[in-house]
């Protein structure tokens, strides 16, 4: 998953993207005006936005108007010091999917970040499962049957991003683009290692096989029977 | 005595007299009424009032004026009636029928007294000064040589006289060639003239009271009718709160000329106080969000700390940039304090003796403050300052405006470029000391609004340079307890140019 933080408070921006990057296991840009805010969020497909409202150059209420209006559909969290009705009423009406005000707690945050991202892959429950597998997307724990399956951070966040959206073909590039921020050199050949180690972990001992390459395509998260 | 003389010793003239008394009075009780400083008064009374003293004061003087018309007129009339009454009593005086006609007065042919209860007197004498008739006794009364009347008192009753002198008695003309002459002194009592004047008076002064009874109550029900607007002004004006700002002044009340300077007067101050309302909420509303966001930093890192065991150098990192932002929520709080007490000062006035101070060398002062700051961005600051200005101040408050003036100037200065200080003396009146940067300059449209508190139309040239959009408000509040004004202008694409200008007289602290 990917988070674009659009935050001038260069602390707090740092603050927020760390907790997203320990504790979610997000990649995360920061956006030090409403600018350069809107410039990224328009040039990469991000999986959530966190939205400061006083930015220099663009304010982030017009930064959300201009977003929505092209069509953008990433949810967006806003953060707010202005939580009065009329503000929060104002903001929701105007696209945004939730707010924080501040001063807020950092772990209320992580739970409304990763609450919207799941509301964004049309996920409802913090579990994800297919077939037997589960991944706890809160204590970013995997498990199939009962046998827990420890993974590396980078396998952890392939395998949740093709969890969130089971069956669906998802490409190389658009792996690369959701699970590294702008800071990574990106090579399509570092999703095939993890991939190759995440089928060895997962399905290996397995009858049911749940990662498949679709070749030209990419890849995709379903439970096959075992081809005889 | 001539007719004139009537007007004296008057007794309608008395009643007059105590009715300008009462006026008199009733003006003495107004005007101490209107001295009772703090006492409450009523405004329909005070026009009531004055109503009615009008009216008494219209009273007596048509009472006077009728009075004395009416004296007058009766008074001629009188005079003829005396002259006719003195000529029926000469009529009385016959020739005797001898050869040798004497004069003989026959009492029979008196006409009858004009009162019945005070007879009339006279006197008749013959030519060479013989009494010839009279009535009861002798008239107490000396006639003057010319004079046809005369008024006497007999008894306390007043009389008045007629002299006829030397009139002829013509009586059986046939056989006198030269007829004999006599004086004729005539005198009726004035009691039942008098009592006619009285009577005249007493009904025009009745009427007028009459009159007076029903002006007042159409006055008094026409006063507070008339005053109703204005009530209802009060009751408009008494409804506003905090919470209801809308003040619509009746259609009655903005209709009277008299009301209307009122209503837009309570509107114009409402709109002011509404305003400073507004602003002070503002003020506090974007306080709030400046702390919650310093806050907001604190808590986030602290927690970020607590997430999951660090190695030692993250939480000596962590605990350096919590140093770092507690020293900037204490640098808000400063500047928020600073500005609280100078607008106190501004408000009670400056209540402390202030030396004389040379501005130069505070502005020396400030520059040395800003040194480091300018040092850090390679900006040079440089003090132009020509002649020497003294003014009333304290030194660290005029510092307090160039420190901050001068942060202003640093932050929005291009690393390199320069920042000048101008100090000048203005005609002798006021002290003029001008700060220009080389930045990029105020929008136009941001210009009125800079030394708004907070304000910050392009956040960027605040924040991201560590401002809080204080250090100007700070200023203006620092200029206006001083009696100054301060201005912020572009210098055609040279930067921005903020100008203060400080009164160097003894000053009056101006309220804001």
């Amino acid at each position: 998953m990917r988070v674009l933080v659009v935050e001038d408070e260069k602390r707090l921006a740092e603050n927020v993207a760390r907790a997203l990057r320990e504790s979610a296991g997000y990649a995360v840009d920061i956006a030090g005006d409403g600018e350069e805010g809107l410039y990224l969020a328009e040039s990469s497909n991000y999986d959530l936005m966190v939205l400061d409202l006083m930015l220099p150059k663009l304010d982030g209420q017009s930064l959300l108007t201009q977003y929505r209006k092209k069509g953008h559909a990433t949810p967006v969290l806003v953060l707010t010091a202005r939580d009065e009705k009329e503000n929060v009423v104002r903001l929701l009406n105007e696209g945004a999917d939730d707010y924080v005000s501040k001063p807020f707690d950092l772990g209320e945050f992580l739970a409304r970040a990763k609450a919207l991202v799941r509301r964004g892959k049309g996920q409802r429950s913090p579990v994800l499962s297919v077939a037997d597998l589960q991944l706890n997307t809160i204590e970013r724990t995997v498990k199939r049957g009962q046998k827990e399956i420890a993974l590396v951070p980078m396998e952890y966040r392939v395998l949740e991003y093709l969890a969130h959206r089971p069956r669906a073909v998802i490409s190389k590039s658009e792996l690369l683009e959701h699970l590294y921020d702008y800071n990574w050199e990106k090579f399509s050949n570092v999703i095939e290692v993890y991939i190759s180690g995440l089928r060895r972990k997962i399905d290996s001992n397995y009858a049911v096989k749940l990662i498949h390459t679709v070749r030209g395509h990419g890849y995709v998260l379903r439970p096959e029977r075992e081809r005889t | 005595m001539a007719a004139g003389s009537w007007l004296q010793t008057e007794p309608a003239v008395t009643s007059a007299g105590a009715k300008r008394k009462i006026a008199q009075r009733l003006f003495a009780i107004l005007r101490r009424e209107a001295k009772r400083a703090g006492r409450p008064f009523s405004l329909a009374g005070r026009i009531i009032a004055s109503v009615i003293v009008c009216q008494l004061v219209l009273t007596a003087a048509l009472t006077t004026v009728a009075v004395l018309y009416a004296r007058r007129e009766l008074g001629r009339g009188f005079d003829a009636a005396l002259n006719g009454w003195a000529a029926n009593t000469l009529a009385a005086v016959r020739y005797t029928d001898t050869n040798v006609p004497e004069l003989l007065f026959d009492p029979s042919l008196i006409p009858p007294s004009s009162n019945a209860r005070h007879p009339d007197l006279f006197e008749i004498r013959k030519s060479n000064g013989e009494l010839l008739a009279r009535s009861a006794g002798p008239l107490p009364v000396e006639l003057k040589q010319g004079s046809t009347f005369a008024n006497f008192v007999l008894n306390g009753i007043p009389y008045r006289a007629i002299v006829l002198r030397q009139v002829p008695v013509l009586d059986r003309e046939e056989n006198i060639s030269v007829p004999a002459r006599v004086t004729v002194i005539y005198a009726a009592s004035r009691v039942g003239l008098n009592e006619r004047l009285v009577q005249l008076g007493v009904s025009v002064a009745g009427v007028g009271l009459l009159l007076l009874l029903i002006v007042s109550a159409v006055a008094a029900w026409g006063v507070r009718r008339g005053l109703e607007p204005l009530l209802e002004l009060a009751g408009q004006a008494g409804a506003i709160s905090v919470l209801n700002w809308e003040f619509r002044p009746p259609a009655e009340a903005s209709m009277a000329r008299e009301l209307a300077p009122l209503a837009s007067a309570i509107e114009t101050v409402l709109d002011r106080l509404h305003k400073s309302f507004r602003q002070q909420r503002d003020f506090t509303s974007d306080a709030a969000h400046e702390l919650k966001t310093s806050v907001a930093i604190v808590k986030s890192t602290l927690q970020s700390l607590l997430q999951r065991p660090r190695p030692e150098h993250e939480y000596r990192a962590g605990l350096e940039s919590l140093l770092e932002d507690c020293g900037r929520l204490e640098d808000l709080l400063g500047r928020m304090l600073r500005l609280a007490r100078i607008e106190q000062w501004a408000e009670n006035g400056l209540n402390r003796k202030l030396g004389i101070t040379e501005v130069t060398s505070t502005c020396e002062a400030a520059i040395s403050r800003m040194q480091s700051l300018a040092g850090a961005r390679n900006i040079q600051i440089e003090l132009i300052a020509p002649q020497e200005v003294h003014l009333q101040a304290d030194p660290e408050d005029l510092e307090v405006i160039w420190v901050n003036l001068l942060e202003n100037a640093l932050q929005y200065s291009p690393p390199g470029s320069k920042v000048a200080i101008h100090v000048e003396c203005n005609g002798g009146g006021t002290a003029c000391v001008s700060v220009q940067d080389s930045g990029p300059g105020i929008p136009e449209e941001h210009l009125p609004h800079v030394f708004q508190r907070f304000y910050r139309g392009d956040p960027s040239r605040s924040r991201s340079t560590g401002g809080f959009g204080l250090g100007l408000a700070i200023c203006e509040a620092m200029v206006t307890a001083y009696g100054g004004q301060v201005q912020a202008a572009n210098r055609d694409g040279q930067g921005t140019e903020i100008r203060v200008q400080l009164p160097i007289k003894r000053y009056e602290l101006s309220s804001v």
